[in-house]
This record gives structure tokens, sequence and C-alpha cells, in this order.
């Protein structure tokens, strides 16, 4: 049996909201901010995204694993990469004159042998601003995105999306595989406990990078095959109860109320804005409707 | 518009509900596979797991009665089963032929979903049927399918969880059901769709002993209205309880018998499968033969080998808690398991048998108090090095296997443990020849059928050489001949100090150790020996344990020496 995302159940604002406003929120700011990078445009979101999930009335002790690992994600995410690309990722930004801060050792790669080389590696305002912007980025999301498990009854994630025009397969099939995650991690908890009762040890794995990766067979080869022949008993058990036959009608039903509306229409119509600021961005080279591709360094900051 | 299968009021009531005329099925892969490559296996002593096919079933059955389908694992009747409720032919290939008909009618060329209204399907493990999230939504999810209008489905919703005590739950995660409420409820998912014919595939295969009585009581209900019932079942003794009307006796595909339960009972061979005592006894000249064959506790060490003076394992006023907020789930179990000792561990689902278990070894470790084995404090050790003290077996062997064959799946503790290599090679065959699997060395444990797999299970953790063998639920899944053969193995395994099972089947703590320890809600409510621990009925109704007629037989017996 699938089991079930950790829903809390509670009375707030964003319990209430339904569930097709919480998807349409999350899907339209990303889609916004992945189209700029201004630091004053992702920190209003960002503020918007602490101030909606402070609604949700989530408990630190409830949500941490989340977060951890989402912390650690966007540790990687944004400092890797600054890094691997001597701190060159950087969106809608006049690279032509950087505003060096000071100079972190670093090594580069070189023609000759050995190859390696010390270099120095510019810390820029741009670059401090850019990780900045992005670590807010991916937090704001985070906070629109982290509350829907834990505030959505599981029994509404169905008919959430078959109730924003896709099909009822399709929406049983979400609704279904939103299910396995949970169910695939307390397969791998048990797996682990039987392969440590044979001594195995998880975080002694012997060998470079691809003999660690093969040592984990023991893991993964369990829970893969599980999840498969799992997979086939869902498949007969849904036959049985004649799913797929024709159309198919919902027990849940989906209230909408006014507020519910208003956001999806403002989220829906923000959406809208940026992409059209964005795409005129291209043909302003400054000004107002320009805003967008520049990055807005903040005044504690600027040379 | 599609012709809709008659409704049961329309049935004509000279009709058999269920008519079988000369039914065989092949799988067709199987066909395929047989073609490529037809001899390779056929030389291995035991036979090889694949689907085995039917061939030539005829019965019928009456509207309103109840028939078992008995017989060994691998014998057909899940094929049948799979025959009668439509997934064979529309979602099993294969060839079929032989004629079914379902009050009257030809199912022939009826899809799943117009069968689906005539069969509801009871699948052997309900975690397997349960596809909605919430007891509401999986009662709804074949009236969904079947497009049902939503205030009709609230109202069937509504009288179908009344009727089934199950109002409470209407809003509850299935996840966080007990194992009887999910077959409720999973029986709910059918009733709703009212189906004239129910199956249920080995329904009594997880239940403890007041979900067997609920179940019980459901089909006597459904039997009472009209319901015409097929049970496919190896505990016979269970199944026989509901007074069948007919009785189908399978083997290698083949129908060995059809008829009546009392001309069943003449002919079944109690070891084959699991009947009453009475019927047992009658296989028997006298009685006390019969008690001295059935009732052989397992000895771990002879007396005179026992060496330490320690308990092998102590848990002393052992608490637990998962996490710091949560409740406290073991309250304070003190007891020491000796050398030479065999013990099952018995208790309702939930009652902590596991987590308790799990302490020994270091999987959990108590909140507070602590444990022993052999006097060593097992706190400062680590889980790698308990594993070499004592072994492990979780109840699902598809939870640990991975290698690709046999033998390295049997090495693979030994060497996590840096045995050398001959040790590796000796402990190996040690615990390949213990549990007679030495003929499967090269082949894939994927390929073994589930008994065979629990024996590599078991065989992976005896290749560490622990001294303390613990296993959970070693029997459930397995038809009666091949968990009675699997604890005759156990009895000859050598170097054991001592065995520790937990179970459900009271027949087995009975027949098989000198000790039966008893949980209920994280404590410890009986410790002795089995007769003496299960011999008060008020423990036994607390503990959801139910008396099977081989106890009520011993202790009628000891009463009347007393």
């Amino acid at each position: 049996m699938l089991i079930n995302f950790v829903y809390i159940k509670r009375d707030s604002p964003i319990h209430r909201l339904d569930p097709r406003v919480k998807f349409t929120l999350l899907f339209a700011y990303s889609l916004s901010a992945t189209q700029t990078s201004n630091f004053w445009f992702i920190l209003a979101g960002f503020t918007g995204a602490i101030y909606y999930y402070r609604l949700t009335r989530l408990k630190w002790s409830e949500t941490k694993r989340a977060w951890y690992f989402i912390i650690f994600i966007t540790f990687i995410l944004v400092f890797m990469n600054f890094f691997i690309s001597g701190g060159a990722i950087v969106q809608g930004v006049d690279l032509s004159q950087p505003h060096r801060l000071f100079d972190l050792p670093f090594i580069h790669f070189t023609r000759a042998f050995p190859f390696l080389a010390p270099t120095k590696f510019p810390f820029t305002v741009e670059s401090a601003t850019f990780i900045l912007t992005q670590t807010m980025r991916n937090f704001s999301i985070a906070f629109l995105a982290v509350p829907i498990p834990f505030t959505t009854n599981p029994d509404k994630f169905g008919i959430a999306f078959k109730g924003m025009g896709i099909s009822d397969k399709i929406s049983y099939a979400i609704d279904l595989s939103l299910r396995f995650l949970p169910t695939t991690v307390r397969d791998f908890v048990t797996t682990l406990d039987a392969q440590r009762a044979r001594g195995f040890e998880i975080d002694k794995l012997r060998g470079g990078i691809f003999g660690k990766v093969a040592r984990l067979a023991p893991m993964i080869v369990p829970v893969v095959i599980g999840s498969v022949v799992g997979a086939e008993d869902i498949i007969s058990a849904m036959e049985l109860r004649c799913f797929g036959v024709g159309k198919r009608t919902w027990l849940v039903e989906l209230h909408t109320r006014r507020v519910d509306r208003v956001i999806i229409t403002l989220a829906i119509t923000g959406f809208a804005i940026v992409t059209l600021l964005n795409v005129l961005g291209y043909f302003y080279t400054t000004g107002p409707l320009h805003i967008l591709h520049t990055q807005g360094i903040p005044a504690f900051l600027a040379p | 518009m599609t012709e809709q299968p008659d409704k049961p009021s329309e049935v004509m009531p000279d009709l058999p509900a269920v008519y079988v005329d000369k039914l065989s099925f092949c799988y067709r892969s199987l066909d395929d596979e047989m073609r490529t490559k037809p001899v390779s296996n056929a030389a291995t002593a035991e036979p090889l797991s694949q689907p085995r096919a039917i061939e030539d079933i005829s019965f019928s059955l009456p509207r309103g009665k109840l028939m078992l389908i008995a017989g060994p694992s691998g014998c057909g009747k899940s094929t049948l089963l799979k025959c009668l409720n439509g997934l064979i032919p529309n979602s099993y290939k294969g060839t079929l032929s032989g004629e079914i008909q379902l009050n009257g009618r030809s199912i022939k060329g009826l899809s799943l979903r117009d069968l689906a209204l005539t069969v509801g399907t009871m699948l052997q493990d309900p975690d397997k049927q349960i596809i909605g999230s919430t007891v509401e939504q999986e009662v709804a999810f074949g009236m969904e399918n079947l497009g049902v209008p939503r205030k009709e489905m609230r109202q069937r919703i509504t009288d179908v969880l009344q009727q089934l005590h199950l109002t409470h739950y209407q809003n509850q995660a299935t996840f966080a059901l007990s194992g009887g409420q999910r077959q409720q409820v999973a029986a709910a998912g059918l009733l709703v769709m009212d189906p004239s014919i129910f199956l249920f595939d080995e329904p009594f295969a997880n239940l403890d002993s007041r979900a067997v009585d609920e179940l019980e009581a459901l089909i006597t209900r459904l039997l009472a209205k009209g319901s015409t019932v097929l049970i496919v079942e190896h505990r016979v003794e269970e199944a026989l309880r509901l007074k069948p009307d007919k009785v189908l006796l399978m083997h290698d595909g083949r129908q060995v018998f059809f008829g009546d339960t009392e001309q069943f009972m003449e002919i079944a061979d109690p070891t084959q499968v699991k009947l009453p005592i009475g019927a047992t006894l009658r296989a028997f000249s006298d009685s006390r033969r019969a008690r001295e064959a059935l009732l052989q506790p397992i000895m771990t060490r002879r007396k005179e080998e026992i060496a330490s003076r320690a308990p092998a394992l102590a848990f002393e006023d052992v608490h637990f808690r998962y996490g710091s907020n949560a409740e406290e789930v073991v309250h304070g179990i003190t007891c020491q398991v000796w050398q030479g000792e065999t013990i099952a561990l018995l208790g309702p689902n939930g009652s902590g048998k596991s987590t308790l278990v799990k302490q020994a070894l270091g999987l959990l470790r108590p909140t507070s108090g602590s444990v022993r084995i052999f006097g060593e404090e097992t706190r400062s050790l680590s889980v790698a090095q308990l594993a070499s003290r004592i072994g492990y077996v979780f109840q699902s062997p598809g939870a640990m296997l991975f290698a690709p064959t046999v033998r390295k799946e049997l090495s693979f503790g030994p060497e996590n443990l840096r045995f050398a290599p001959d040790t590796i090679k000796a402990s190996v065959d040690q615990a390949e020849n213990a549990l007679n699997i030495a003929q499967f060395d090269k082949r894939s444990p994927f390929s073994l059928s589930f008994g065979q797999q629990k024996r590599v299970a078991i065989a992976s953790v005896l290749s560490m050489q622990g001294k303390i063998l613990l296993l959970d639920e070693p029997t459930a899944g397995q038809d009666y001949r091949s968990y009675i053969s699997f604890m005759e193995y156990l009895r000859s395994l050598p170097e054991l100090d001592a065995l520790l099972f937990i179970t459900h089947d009271l027949d087995l703590a009975l027949r098989f150790t000198q000790r039966v320890l008893l949980l209920k809600e994280g404590r410890l409510v009986g410790d002795g020996p089995p007769l003496q621990v299960l011999s008060d009925p008020n423990v036994l109704e607390e503990c959801n344990l139910r008396p099977t007629s081989l106890l009520r037989y011993l202790l009628a017996e000891k009463n009347a020496v007393a």
C-alpha cells in the first residue's frame, strides 16, 4: 500500500486554500522568478513567500527534514556553481567592469604541466549580489512548495490536478506517484535496517567513487525490485475495480471561495506581467521596461 | 449500448452461480520459455517457481453457497481465481480453453469492467488491494471508476461503512490502519460495488485472530445475504470453521477432489494441508504417538554443552520511544533468554514485538534500560559488531535479497564482517547445507519461490555465524507443508545458542518451542512454557489470540490427567 505524505491537520489560512491555488501560486511564482535576477524583484518575492509560509503555522520540528534537504541543495547550487564557473554564472549582468571587493586564492587549469596553477579568484559586488539573489530565489520557491504536502489533505491531490484541466488517468497517476515517494523512503529504511543486520555499514563504504556506488547495490536492488513488483500489484488491483474503462467521477469535491479566485487571478496576472516585461526588456535597453534584465545592486553593496 | 450483466435479482434460481467446465490455462510467457530452453532446469531437485498453468478444472457452485479451494502453494489456486475474475485473459496473456459461466452467462469476451460488476476479488494482501489514500476514497474508488454520481456514492459509502462498523475511520489515512482494519476497508471497497460473487485469496494469511473473527463474520453475512463466496486458502482449519458447502482440492494444476466437506475430511492428508486436530489424530493409530509427532520443541543446545552461566540475551527494564516527543511503545520489559532455549514471541499486531527484537541488534536503542548479550552491554557496540553475535532475519526476504547468485548473497554478511576467505567459504557452505539450498548455489535469489527465498534470507544471516538467531514471522506467506518442513530445518541448525521467533501462529509455538513470551501494548504479560501461558482464556482474549483446535485438545488432555 502506498503511504501518504506528512499531512498535518491544523486550521490555518493556507490549510483552507483550495489546493489548486497552492499549485498555481507555486508554478506562477517559480516561472516568474526564473525570468529575472533582479535583486529587488526577488527580494519582494522572498518577503511575500515568508509571509505566506508564516501563515501555514508549520513548526520547525515538523518540517526540519525538508529544510535540511533544501539548505543542502541550495548550498550546492549557489556556491558550487559559483566556484566551478569562476564566478561567471551571473545572469543579466554587465561583466565588463566588475567591482572587485577582494580576491580569493584558488586554482585553475593550465595548458602546461602540471595543468593546475594557483590563481586569484575575484569576489565582486556583482557576484555577491547574485549569490544573495540566487539564495533568496531558491528559498522563496521552497517557502511556497514545502507547505503543499504538509497543509493539503492527501485525498485532494488527484482532484486538484483534475480540476486544473488534466485528464482523469493522468490526475490519478500524479496522485499515486506523489504517494510513491514516501513509500519508497519507507522501503529504503526497512532495507537499510535489514542490511545493517548483516554488517553492512553505509558510512564505511570502501573503494573509489565507482566502487562506492557499486557497493550501494545491497540498498538499491531490493528497493527497486520491490517498487517494480509493487507497481504491478497496484495495476492489477486498479484494473479489478474498473480503473481506466471510461470517464470517472471524483468523490472529493473542491470548493473555491472568493479569496481562492482572487489569488489565482493575481498569480496568473503577475506571471503575465513579468513575462511581458521580460520580453520587452530585450527591445528596450534602458529605462523601467529593461528593469528585469538588470541586477539592481543594493546600496549597501554598491561600489 | 452495452449489455449490462444480470443483477442478482434477475438471476434464474436454478442456474449455478459459478460453473466451470474443463478449464485449462497456460501462461504464454512460460510456453515461450519452455520452447527456448526445454530441459536446462529439469534436473533440479525442487520444482522451479514458474507460474504453473491449470488443467481440466470442472465444478459448479449454486448461488448463496460457500466453496473452499485448497491446495499447496503453486498448485494453480491463484491462476484459477484470475480466470474467474477476468485478469486472465484480460491482463495476463496465455492460452485459455474451457468454459466459465457466472450466473448462467458465459464470461467469454467480457471486459474487466463488466466482470467487476458480478465478481468482487479480495487479494491475498489487503496492502496490495488498497489504492485510496483515505478510507472514504478507498471505498469510493470502484464507484468513481464506473462514473457513479457523487451523491449516490456518498450514500453508498455511508451505508457500507455503517454495516462494517467503520464509520469512525471514514477520513483516516489507509496506511495508518491496523492489518485487520485494512482487510475490512478493502472488503468495504468491494461490497459497495455490490457484486453477487466474492473471491477471497488466502484471506487469513496475514491476520491475528481478532481480525480472523471479524472476517469470518463478514463472510457469514455475505452468505446470509445470498452472495456466493469462493475462498482460496491453505489454512484449511480456519476456513472449515465457516462450514463450506463444497471443497475443491488442487494439486499441480489439477483437480484432485471436488465434493462435500465431510468427504473432503476423509480423504485429506494432514501433512499437506492444516486440518483440525481431530482429522490429524485420525491419521495416527493412537493419540500418544500423535502427540509425540506433533510436539517436539526445538532444542538449540543440549544441556551438557551449555558452558556460560550468563543469559545469552537479557533485556533489563527496556523502555523505548521513537523520538523524544513520541509516545512510549515499550514500557519496561525485563526478560532473559538462556542458552538452549527456543522461544516464540506472541502478541497482537502493534504490541511491540519487532520493536523489542530490534533493540537486541542495536537497530533501535532503548530509551532507558539495557540489553546484554552474554553479559556484555550492547550500548557500546555498533550494529555491525552486534550482527556478528546475533542474527536477525526480517519478515520479508524481498527487503534484503540483492545479489546475482545465492552464493554471493550468503557471502555478503561474512564479507562485511571481514572474515578470512577460507572462513567465508566454510561458513557459507555450512549455511547452505543447514537450510538445504546448496542446489540453488549459482541461481539468482529472485528466480526462487517465496519459501525458498525465505530460506536463502535465513542462510545469509546464519553464514555470519551469530550464536543467537531472531526471526520475524518465519512462516508467513508459506503453505502448511513448506512451513512445517522449514521449521524442521531450523531444528537441525548447528551451533546455535538460542532461537527466538515472532509469530501469530499458536500451533507453531505449541509444537516447536519450550517457552513463550506474550507481549501486549509494550508490556510482557506472559512468560513460561507454551501450555501454561496459553491456558488462560482471558489472557488469550486480551491478546487477540484464538485457541486453535490443537491447543484445545492439549488443554483438555492436560485437565484430564490432572
